[in-house]
Formats: C-alpha cells, sequence, structure tokens
C-alpha cells in the first residue's frame, strides 16, 4: 500500500506519485522535451514583443533626434516624431504593465491621449480645439470602453454579445464625435450622419445578441436578466 | 432546475433560494459561507476508489453540478456537468469559492489520512443537502474500495428524489403575512480578532450514549440541551466582561425538511434565536433550558415558521429591489448584512443529528464531524455538533485566539458528567 508522506491518502495499486498534492510535469513548467526550450510561453512572447517595440521606439527617437540636429542645426520637425513615439512608448508601456487591470490601463490611456494631443496642441500653435474637441472625445472613448469591459464581465462566454457591446458603444460615440463637431464647427446640433450610422450599429448589435443568446447557445435571456 | 436523476434536467440554470441570495454579496475571504463535514475512517482514505465514487456520486446530483454566474439583477447557478475536484486537505478548512464565472463548482471532496471531507458553499445547499451527498458518497466509496455491496446508508441509495431542486422558501410563502417583531441588538463577545488567516478550529468528542442519557434526564433533546449549555456559559463570559447589551442570543438552525417531507437538497432551514435578558438576574441552567424548549417549540411551529420565510421572502420580492442591478444590490446587501444580521444575535450552535451507518461499512467509519462556516467579526465563535454511532463532535469555529468561551464549555459538560476528550 503506497502512502502519501504529505496528506497520507492511500494510493492504490501501481501509484506512486499523489495526483492530490504532487503537481503534474505540465503543471510545473518543467521542461518535457528538448524542443521545449523553443517554445516559449504566451507571456513570454508578449515580454519580447515588448522589449522589441520599445528598443525600436527608443532607437527611433534617437535616430531621427541626431539627424534633425546634425542637418536641421537645432529641434525642429524632431520634436513632432520625438512626442508621437514618446506617446507610442507610453502607451505600448501602459499596456503592458497595466495589462491585467484593465480599468487602470484604460485610464492611463486616456491620461497619456490627452497630454499627447495636448502637446501637439501646444507644438503647431492651435489651442482651440484641445478643450473643445478632443478632450470630450478622449474622456468619451474613455468611458465607453471602460463600460464595454464592464458589461462584457457579465457574461462567460464571449462571443457576438461582445461585439455587440463594442457596436453599441461604437454607436454611441459616433452621435458624440457629430455632436462635438458641430458644437466645434457652428454651436448648433443637427443629428444626421451619426444617427444614420448609429441607429444601423444598434440593430446589427441587436441581431448579434440575439443570435448569441437565442440561436447560438440555445438559452433565454432570462438567466442573466431575471427579476 | 427541475432535474433529480441523470435524465431529468429540465432547465440548465436556476435562481438562487432565498436562504442563497445574500452570500455571493456577503462572503470574502475571511466569511467565506463555507462549511465543511467530514468522515473518519478505520483506515487510510483509497484515493483512486474516492475519485470513482465521488465522479458516480456527483452524476446523481446534476443539482450541485452548478457554478455560480453573475446576472445583470441577481446572480444564478448554471448547470456545468462538472464532477467535484478531489483536493488534498492539507490547507486550512472552509476556503472560499472562487466567486463567478471560472467553470468551478461550489463544492469539493477533501482528503487527508482517513478522513474524508466535503464542503459546500451555502449558496447551493445546507448541512441537510451536504450530508445526503456525503452519504451517497461513502456508500459507492465502500463499495468501489472495500468490495463492500450492503450500503451503509440505505436510506440514500436511490439518489434524490423528485423535487429535489425546489426552492421550498417560495413554495411556503405567503403574502400578506405580518413581519415577526424586530429583535433588539444582541450582545457580542469582546474577544480579540486573530490576524487573517482567521479562522480555526477546536473539537471536542463525547460519549454519545452519556449525552442523550443526561438529556433524557433533563427531557430535553440534545440540540435544547447543547443550546442551553451555549447560552449558560456566554451568559458566564457576559458576567466576567460586565459591557454591552443585556440580550444574549444563539441561533440554532432547525431543519424543515421533515416537518414539510420535502425531498429538496437546496436551502432549507431556519433559525431559532432563544434569548436571555440578565436584566431579569443571574438565570441558572435549568431556567435557560426551560427557556430554550419554549423559544424553539414557538419557533418550530408552523404558522411562525411561514411567517419568518414570508417575511424573508416578501423582501427578495419587493419590486424596487428587484430592478435595481447587482452592482448597485452587492453593496447594500452587504451594508444591510454588516448592520442588521449578525447584530441580532450572538452565537450559533448546529446540530446536525445522529448518522447511523448500517452493514459491515459501519465498522469502517469512526466518527464524523461538521465544521460551520467561519463566523462574522462580530459573532467570533460558532460550534457545530454530528453524532455518528458512539462518538458525538462538537466542533467550534472560531476567529479568535481567546478560547474562554470553549474551556466554560468544557467545564460545564464535565460537571454535568459527560466526559470531554479535546481532539484539536
Amino acid at each position: 500500500m503506497a502512502i502519501c508522506k504529505n496528506c497520507g491518502v492511500d494510493l492504490g495499486e501501481g501509484n506512486e506519485r499523489c495526483p492530490l498534492c504532487e503537481p503534474s510535469d505540465d503543471a510545473t513548467g518543467r521542461m518535457a522535451s528538448p524542443a521545449d526550450l523553443f517554445r516559449l510561453s504566451r507571456n513570454q512572447n508578449a515580454k519580447h514583443l515588448y522589449e522589441i517595440i520599445m528598443l525600436l521606439l527608443v532607437s527611433g527617437i534617437i535616430i531621427t533626434t541626431v539627424i534633425d540636429a546634425a542637418f536641421g542645426k537645432g529641434m525642429g520637425w524632431s520634436l513632432l516624431t520625438t512626442t508621437c513615439m514618446s506617446y507610442l512608448i507610453a502607451l505600448v508601456s501602459g499596456f503592458w504593465f497595466l495589462r491585467k487591470k484593465p480599468y487602470y490601463m484604460i485610464s492611463a490611456t486616456a491620461v497619456f491621449t490627452l497630454l499627447f494631443l495636448r502637446f501637439i496642441d501646444l507644438l503647431t500653435g492651435e489651442t482651440e480645439w484641445f478643450l473643445t474637441l478632443a478632450c470630450p472625445l478622449v474622456i468619451s472613448g474613455a468611458v465607453l470602453s471602460a463600460a464595454v469591459i464592464y458589461f462584457s464581465s457579465f457574461s462567460r462566454y464571449r462571443g457576438l454579445n461582445l461585439l455587440a457591446t463594442i457596436l453599441v458603444a461604437v454607436a454611441l460615440f459616433v452621435l458624440m464625435t457629430e455632436y462635438l463637431t458641430d458644437r466645434f464647427r457652428s454651436s448648433e446640433f443637427t443629428p444626421s450622419w451619426s444617427l444614420v450610422a448609429a441607429v444601423s450599429l444598434v440593430i446589427i448589435a441587436m441581431i448579434f445578441i440575439f443570435i448569441h443568446y437565442r440561436l447560438k447557445r440555445g438559452h433565454s435571456l432570462g438567466r442573466m436578466f431575471h427579476i | 432546475m427541475g432535474r433529480e436523476g441523470k435524465n431529468q434536467m429540465t432547465a440548465d440554470w436556476m435562481k438562487l433560494d432565498n436562504a442563497a441570495k445574500i452570500y455571493p454579496a456577503i462572503t470574502g475571504s475571511e466569511l467565506t459561507g463555507v462549511f465543511r463535514i467530514s468522515v473518519w475512517l478505520t483506515s487510510p482514505v483509497n484515493l483512486p476508489a474516492l475519485k470513482k465514487a465521488s465522479e458516480d456520486a456527483s452524476s446523481l446530483f446534476p443539482l450541485f453540478s452548478v457554478e455560480l454566474c453573475k446576472g445583470f439583477f441577481w446572480y444564478y447557478l448554471e448547470y456545468n456537468g462538472m464532477a467535484p475536484r478531489v483536493m488534498a486537505d492539507t490547507g486550512p478548512r472552509c476556503q472560499p469559492f472562487p466567486r463567478t464565472m471560472n467553470g468551478e463548482l461550489v463544492y469539493r471532496v477533501l482528503a487527508r489520512e482517513n478522513i474524508i471531507s466535503v464542503e459546500f458553499f451555502h449558496i447551493l445547499t445546507d448541512g441537510g443537502g451536504a450530508l445526503f451527498f456525503l452519504k451517497t458518497l461513502l456508500n459507492n466509496y465502500f463499495a468501489e474500495a472495500c468490495g463492500i455491496s450492503e450500503v451503509p446508508f440505505p436510506e440514500v441509495s436511490g439518489g434524490p428524489l423528485p423535487g429535489s431542486g425546489d426552492d421550498m422558501f417560495a413554495k411556503i410563502y405567503g403574502k400578506g403575512m405580518p413581519s415577526p417583531r424586530v429583535l433588539p441588538r444582541a450582545w457580542h463577545l469582546p474577544f480579540q480578532l486573530r490576524k487573517p488567516p482567521r479562522f480555526r478550529v477546536t473539537e471536542l468528542e463525547l460519549p454519545a450514549d452519556r449525552l442523550a442519557a443526561l438529556t433524557r434526564e433533563s427531557g430535553c433533546t440534545i440540540t435544547e440541551y447543547l443550546a442551553s449549555v451555549h447560552l449558560f456559559v456566554l451568559q458566564e463570559i457576559r458576567h466576567e466582561t460586565g459591557k454591552g447589551s443585556p440580550y444574549i442570543r444563539v441561533q440554532v438552525p432547525f431543519d424543515l425538511r421533515r416537518r414539510y417531507d420535502a425531498p429538496t437538497l437546496r436551502n432549507f432551514s431556519l433559525f431559532a434565536m432563544p434569548e436571555i435578558d440578565i436584566r431579569m438576574g443571574h438565570y441558572t441552567f435549568e431556567e435557560i433550558l426551560r427557556e430554550v424548549q419554549i423559544t424553539i417549540k414557538i419557533m418550530t411551529d408552523e404558522k411562525k415558521i411561514r411567517q419568518v420565510i414570508s417575511r424573508n421572502v416578501s423582501k427578495e420580492k419587493n419590486a424596487l429591489i428587484r430592478i435595481i442591478p447587482l452592482f448597485i444590490k452587492n453593496p447594500v446587501l452587504r451594508f444591510a448584512y454588516n448592520r442588521f444580521g449578525p447584530s441580532q444575535f450572538t452565537s450559533t450552535i448546529t446540530n446536525m443529528g445522529r448518522v447511523t451507518p448500517e452493514g459491515p461499512a459501519a465498522d469502517l467509519m469512526q466518527a464524523m464531524s461538521v465544521t460551520p462556516p467561519p463566523p462574522h467579526r462580530d459573532i467570533k465563535i460558532t460550534a457545530g455538533l454530528i453524532t455518528l454511532g458512539a462518538n458525538a463532535i462538537i466542533t467550534f469555529g472560531t476567529i479568535t485566539d481567546n478560547t474562554e468561551l470553549q474551556q466554560h464549555y468544557i467545564r460545564k459538560l464535565t460537571s454535568a458528567g459527560v466526559p470531554v476528550k479535546l481532539l484539536q
């Protein structure tokens, strides 16, 4: 009778390893064969991708700054490229470091985008559009993204239902866009193209919801919305 | 959900019952809402046999093969057809189940040395349902491990009966019943909390026959006797500390299945709340026992049961409460529970009754124990009793290092002539 030294249960005939106490090779991440040396985990792949992107962007900043300094005798056009690439560095780093905290990631992205747009605003000398157009659009985009993540957290099976949620968010975003551009140009809001786009998107979203919950899974919506 | 056997599945999701609805909102890493029933065997647990027995048993209980999911207005349970995980029982007891939508069931089977345990999240069932499952598991286990064809628990050999998925609270609910009186705030043990992870247990073994003889002499049941000991001990501690509310109240759960002849395996129990008011003076044990007997008798009266169930269910049926989205409902429920739930009573003692195995497998089981869910930070100590054959085991679940209550308890029982053995 083989007894587990840790939990003390009888392992049965022919069993030397306790399946309750000793995790399998896969679970411990032990190499099973030499070929596994070249198999990277998803996390390792993502880390390598992040490092490559950082390397390219930092190199880009250095190269453009050096060229501008050497041939343009100072910091001219390279300021714009440096700003853009710094924004990308901040954005990618935000995605990487906050990947497990989606709400923080969205907030960071919104802040970085606002800072980037403000800086562009200052560089180009046109300051009117930031507060009236860029700022509310970025904030509404962030809020809608957070709402999509929140609502998708209710769903165990994410498929067409997630797509439907995104479409509804886009519908709201296009309405917001037209409202803000109208206010920016003429101070008067007359919904036209955005309304058509939003209604179309909502109809498609409803079809997706119907397919997902009613046809694909064969269930009623009752479980999710029972009161 | 209307399935009791393998082929009777009529729906693949079910609403939480009235008693379960509060748990997803209030439970966390300390207040887990998870309870355990264990059985001590005479030999080490045969793991392959336990795994097979567990799979076979779970196929009879599709009602339990569910996971907790989050709806927009309420949580619900969704069938996933999985068997429970058999795990090594090497960590702390009554650990929480992952909250939602991860493909995990809300009960588990555990094994260590010669002990088989099952742990259930209270959203799924109460002690009655869990004991039914454990008996079925043991029937299968002894057949697998020892080849014993005569099952030790023939009363469950047919598996769950039709109606095992019924929400009995919803059936008994009567509209327009007056609400029971609101109880004044009860006194709470003033002990300091242990640092997390807080939950620990103390187990006492008593000779069941001696305990039964003592209760016969006193003209009461074991539940009434131990609830009285609990109140008596709490009164002693209250006198020593001398502060707080004058009401000492013990929550005593009672099973409603037999009363309503209901085969349901979902939550179907209520509480009696015997109390003493120390402004009336010091109570002797006999006075407390009389108080407990009267209260339990009143609280188990059918009209009273309907009244309490109707009060509980009517809150759930309130239109305003129903249409509030879950993300608002959860913090509100948590606040309401913390404010009004544990304030009603001082401690809890539950008696799961006597388990009587039959046939040759009866000799292969030594004892059973029931570990109540970790108590709320106001309650601090709860107790559970179960009897198997000649052994009764009281398990104190505590989140404080103070052992005064257990010491008083042992003194009271030994002075009454019941020898007590401290197991852990």
